[in-house]
């Protein structure tokens, strides 16, 4: 057989494996990228958009930790909006419209760039442990050898795609699936499950009638995803409006006798937060529409994705219920949507650095860990490709609190909670999401990146420079007054109350009506103030001071639980007054800290209690055992 | 499975002292094992089916010796008050004989409860929540049927019940205010302002309720104010004697001139109540009778009920009476000295008012029923609607805690303050709703909860 020995493998090439595999090989690693099909690296298989409520803060995190994504969808993308502009800046999330195809093209061409990584279309069929080696077989005849490995097949493990009653095995649309890998995998101990995910039809654009929706542009002054871009030129695309009728409804529910998903065929778990629109119809029965946004595929092409019509529903019944919403009477479908089922590996399964706690040196990222999305999905790529380093060097885990990162919510809720249906992120899983900015990334995360030598050192500049400035100019709004004669106009004009003597700026801007904008004509500040996300910002941090300096309290006392760590070898049956399902949750999940151990669903606070007198009770033995010794 | 291990533990559940009873309670998987060392019955206590009674002794397993004759009651886990296995032995009185039981139990392989432990398991057990494991604490500390009535009712758990209904619509609203920030580019219409805002009202009007309950509880079971009042000459004094004589339960008299206001304290309808004879209010030019009657007057305003004494004999009117007491008090009308009228004459009278009671103080009639009056009277105070009440200073606490964030919530809606922020104040008043109730971990509240109890309950 023939054989090469790496330093790391990454099974995949999906959003996971290409962040892994770049990290990797950027921080020294001799890596392998496995992929089945090198022409579809790092393809979006769904929706052709990066970022999104939330998504937008990893991918921004996924840039400061010195990944690539965020630089790609720079360069792919041909829409960029930012979402919840009328909320607080902590909230809002960046969002581009990509042009798929540009998307695999741009990473492959970062992946071929990165020395240390070594492409290959192979199939892993299966994978075995001697020793601290694990040894993967492929499908072309050849053996891939190395002590870490990195697991990131997406839907392919095992996948099962249904259009209505039919199915057939593939790990996405016009692409085989990967057999064998899943259960070489669950020999090795590791347990499996099945979820379920689908996607919408895709469309001819030349058969959209454009009269009859509505257009949604591009914001004008794009905001860039890394870091490392100050601006964009680029041509922007629209997306458009409409919405789905009763007459649709009415389509749709004559397909239901033969819906995978009524009739019982499909067995995996969907995820809630995006149902298919057979799901909407049924649980929504009083909703007589359904919103529909077309969003165009790529520049070269004229197909659009239909976004809300994810459907796993009978083809004829796809051509007759798209035909009734407005706009798309006379559509021409080229590719029908469909549901997929595929094997995941229970996320508790993992230590917080991604790693198998069963098996030494076997990594997991991205969606068979059970998430969806590709943010997501990147972002454990990143943190596997970077600890599967670190594990090799001999180095400590790198691991990420839940009020440093979304990264950090997202990988101790995987560990922590083991979801059972696909993971999304949503801002709301972050408690501390009001520190968690998606204009602060690089503030939070940019050393780590810098550390692991992931981020050139000009960006890091780049970051210190705002840093410092942030703090200058809220200095100086807090040093400097402003007298009547320079404010009052500018206060008549916001209608809030004239001031009669000299006022500190900083309370005039606690006033809700009064930004830095408003002032910037009248006062003169420091020279870099230009920049409008500097100006947010501070706006910001002065408008709510008492809630952030709350959620920073709050923060402080959740790193106190954190910090109380709890030894990897503890015996927890013999754990007093603790219910023997506890006891089982503390074995399965092995909790790093009290903090973590709180946060396991089924674990009561009498548990905790109980936990924390026997550690204190045992590091009595301990000191005890220590003092007779001597 | 609810039954845990741990090791056994045993106290003396009585209060110390000389009693008619002593009982001692073991309780943890060996509380059978260890009994079985030390009782002779006619079945040994392991064999015992579930809440039996068994009749025997208690020797000394050293010498053989009886120490006492008991009974034994084995309680079964899980459905216990630890969740564990008990046996409760059921000794003659004497802190002499109960300690050496106890000491024998465990020389058997228990161990002396920690002050509070049994509800400390039951808690750990899940058995009560933190309120329900107050509400025993003051069920052993109430003094009157009032202040047990209320810790019964937080032991069901209708103030954990209350509170999970509050945080229910703050969840609900919580709810409301994520989809609008992580669903916003989504279908999902607009947010009702108006129903948020009602719902946070309604919510800040039940935590009112509750934070005012726990003065509203210490009023309950402090006492009721009882106040004999009349114009001089009318038969307050005697009354008051023939009032108090009716009653036995007598806790302290307070001597004082017949001049000053004359106390004492009495068990009435359950509850405990000061009861006092006041000087008679009459013009006069005295210095001591001003005096006195100053205090009549100050007396009058602090009274709960009020008995106002008239002579029936008198011609004079008396209904400018009225103006003395304030509106909201209860006054009780009494006509005395009717021994002094003829029949005939006490059926006329009585003809023109219904809304008095007639009696003579001197001859004890009619003494029956007004103390029936008084205790109807005592009785509807303590019958106001709610029925959840704050237990102590703790709970208190986290509820006026709670009531400010929803405050700030509130204001921050009228603001216009964005989503965000305002679910920090949500979350925040949903931790201390949480931390009442003990869903929340905090090792001191634990602590401090737990000392407070007395050992052996």
């Amino acid at each position: 057989m023939y054989r090469e020995n790496y330093d790391i493998i990454v099974i995949g090439a999906g959003h996971a494996g290409c962040e892994a595999a770049l990290a990797a090989a950027r921080m020294g690693a001799r890596t392998l990228l496995m992929t089945m099909n090198l022409n579809t690296a790092a393809r979006m298989s769904c929706n052709p958009a990066i970022g999104g409520l939330a998504k937008g803060h990893l991918v921004r995190e996924i840039d400061a930790l010195g990944g690539e994504m965020g630089k790609i969808t720079d360069k792919s993308a041909i829409q960029f909006r930012m979402l919840n502009k009328s909320k607080g800046p902590a909230v809002w999330s960046p969002r581009a419209q990509c042009d798929r195809e540009m998307y695999s093209i741009y990473m492959r061409e970062s992946l071929e760039s990165t020395n240390n990584l070594y492409l290959k279309e192979a199939a892993a069929v299966g994978l075995s442990v001697k020793g601290s080696k694990k040894i993967i077989l492929s499908n072309i005849g050849a053996e891939f050898i190395s002590p870490a490995v990195i697991i990131s097949g997406g839907t392919f493990l095992n996948g099962l795609i249904h259009i209505g009653l039919e199915h057939y095995s593939a790990g996405r649309a016009g692409e085989f699936a990967s057999d064998g890998l899943s259960g070489a995998i669950g020999k090795l101990g590791i347990k499996t499950g099945r979820l379920k995910t689908g996607t919408p039809p895709r469309i001819n654009g030349r058969t959209i009638n454009y009269k009859k929706v509505e257009p949604q542009k591009g914001d004008e002054n794009p905001v860039p995803f890394s870091y490392s871009n100050e601006k964009l030129e680029i041509e922007q695309m629209d997306c458009f409006f409409t919405w789905t009728t009763e007459k649709t409804h009415e389509i749709l529910r004559k397909g239901f006798t033969r819906s995978p998903l009524f009739t019982g065929v499909i067995e995996g778990t969907g995820p809630r937060y995006c149902p298919s629109i057979e799901l909407k119809i049924e649980r929504f029965k009083d909703k007589d529409r359904h919103q529909i946004i077309l969003e165009p595929e790529g520049k070269k092409t004229t197909e659009y994705y239909v976004n809300g019509f994810s459907t796993s529903l009978p083809i004829d019944i796809q051509i007759e219920g798209l035909r009734s919403i407005p706009g798309l009477e006379d559509v021409e479908m080229t590719r029908p949507a469909y549901a997929i089922e595929y094997d995941f590996f229970f996320p508790e399964q993992l230590k917080p650095n991604l790693e198998s706690k069963i098996v030494d040196g076997l990594f997991f990222a991205g969606q068979v860990n059970g998430t969806s999305g590709y943010e997501e999905a990147a972002a454990q790529g990143i943190m596997a490709g970077i600890n599967a380093v670190l594990k090799l060097e001999k180095k400590p885990v790198f691991e990420l609190r839940r009020d440093e990162a979304y990264t950090g919510v997202l990988i101790d809720d995987l560990i922590v909670k083991n979801p059972s249906e696909p993971y999304r992120m949503f801002t709301s899983r972050a408690e501390y999401r009001l520190l968690l900015r998606q204009d602060n990334a690089d503030v939070r995360l940019m050393k780590y990146g810098m550390d692991f030598g992931l981020v050139n050192g000009g960006i890091y500049g780049k970051t210190e420079e705002k840093i410092s400035q942030t703090k200058n100019l809220l200095d100086f709004i807090k040093k400097t007054s402003v007298s009547p004669d320079q404010i009052n106009p500018v206060l008549e004009k916001r209608r809030t109350p004239r001031i009669k003597e000299k006022q500190k700026l900083y309370k005039i801007l606690k006033r809700p009506e009064i930004s830095l904008k408003d002032i910037i004509d009248v006062i003169k500040l420091p020279s870099f103030t230009g920049k409008n996300s500097l100006m947010d910002i501070v706006d910001m941090e002065i408008k709510y001071e008492g809630y952030i300096k709350r959620e920073k309290e709050a923060a402080d006392s959740f790193k106190k639980l954190e910090n109380m760590k709890i030894p990897e070898k503890i015996n927890y049956d013999i754990l007093p007054s603790v219910s023997n399902e506890a006891k089982e949750n503390f074995k399965t999940i092995k909790p790093v800290s009290i903090g973590q151990a709180q946060r396991i669903p089924g674990i009561n606070p009498a548990d905790i209690t109980a936990l924390l007198v026997y550690l204190k009770k045992r590091g009595q033995n301990v000191s005890r055992e220590t003092k007779q010794n001597g | 499975m609810t039954i845990r291990t741990g090791d056994t533990i045993a106290a003396i559940s009585t209060p110390q002292g000389v009693g008619g009873i002593s009982i001692t309670r073991i309780s943890g998987k060996d509380a059978l094992k260890i009994a079985d060392k030390i009782f002779r019955g006619k079945i040994p206590l392991k064999k015992s089916p579930d809440k039996k009674i068994h009749h025997g002794h208690i020797i000394d397993p050293a010498g053989l010796e009886t120490i006492d004759e008991v009974l034994c009651m084995v309680m079964l886990a899980p459905n216990t008050y630890t969740c564990e296995d008990i046996v409760e032995i059921n000794s003659h009185g004497g802190a002499y004989l109960a300690k050496k039981i106890l000491r024998l139990v465990l020389e058997s392989g228990a161990r002396l409860a920690k002050k509070g432990e049994f509800t400390l398991r039951a808690f750990l057990n899940g058995r009560v929540d933190l309120i329900q494991a107050e509400a025993v604490n003051e069920l052993i500390e109430a003094e009157n049927d009032k202040g047990i009535n209320i810790s019964i009712t937080q032991l069901r758990g209708e103030l954990s019940n209350k509170i999970r209904e509050i945080r229910k619509t703050l969840i609900d609203v919580y709810a409301l205010f994520e989809v609008q920030i992580d669903f916003s580019g989504e279908d999902i219409g607009n947010i009702e302002k108006e129903d948020i805002f009602k719902r946070i009202k309604n919510v800040e009007k039940e935590l009112k309720i509750l934070r005012d309950s726990y003065n509203k509880k210490r009023e309950r079971l402090e006492k009721i104010n009882i106040i004999i009042a009349g114009y001089t000459n009318t038969g307050k004094s005697t009354l008051f004697n023939r009032i108090i004589r009716e009653d036995k339960a007598i806790v302290d008299e307070i001597p004082g001139t017949t001049r000053d206001v004359v106390e004492t304290e009495m068990i009435l309808a359950g509850r405990k109540c000061r009861i006092a004879d006041t000087a008679g209010l009459r013009e006069t030019s005295e210095r001591i009778e001003s005096k006195g009657i100053d205090k009549t007057e100050n007396e009058i305003r602090n009274a709960d009920i009020i008995i106002l004494v008239e002579d029936i004999t008198s011609k004079e009117d008396r209904s400018d009476f009225k103006s003395v007491f304030e509106n909201g008090k209860k006054v009780i009308r009494v006509k005395n000295k009717i021994d002094l009228l003829s029949e005939k004459e006490f059926v006329s009278k009585k003809k023109g008012n219904k809304n008095s009671l007639y009696i003579s103080a001197i001859k004890g009639t009619g003494i029956k029923q007004l103390v029936g009056s008084l205790e109807q009277e005592i009785g509807s105070k303590g019958k106001d609607n709610e029925s959840v009440f704050i237990m102590n200073e703790r709970q208190s606490d986290l509820i006026e805690k709670a009531y400010g964030e929803i405050k700030i919530l509130e204001k921050g809606l009228k603001q216009g303050i964005s989503f965000e922020y305002l679910t920090l104040n949500l979350r925040s008043a949903v931790d201390y709703l949480d931390e009442t109730t003990g869903l929340k971990f905090s090792e001191e509240v634990l602590d401090n909860i737990f000392e407070n109890f007395c050992i052996g309950k």
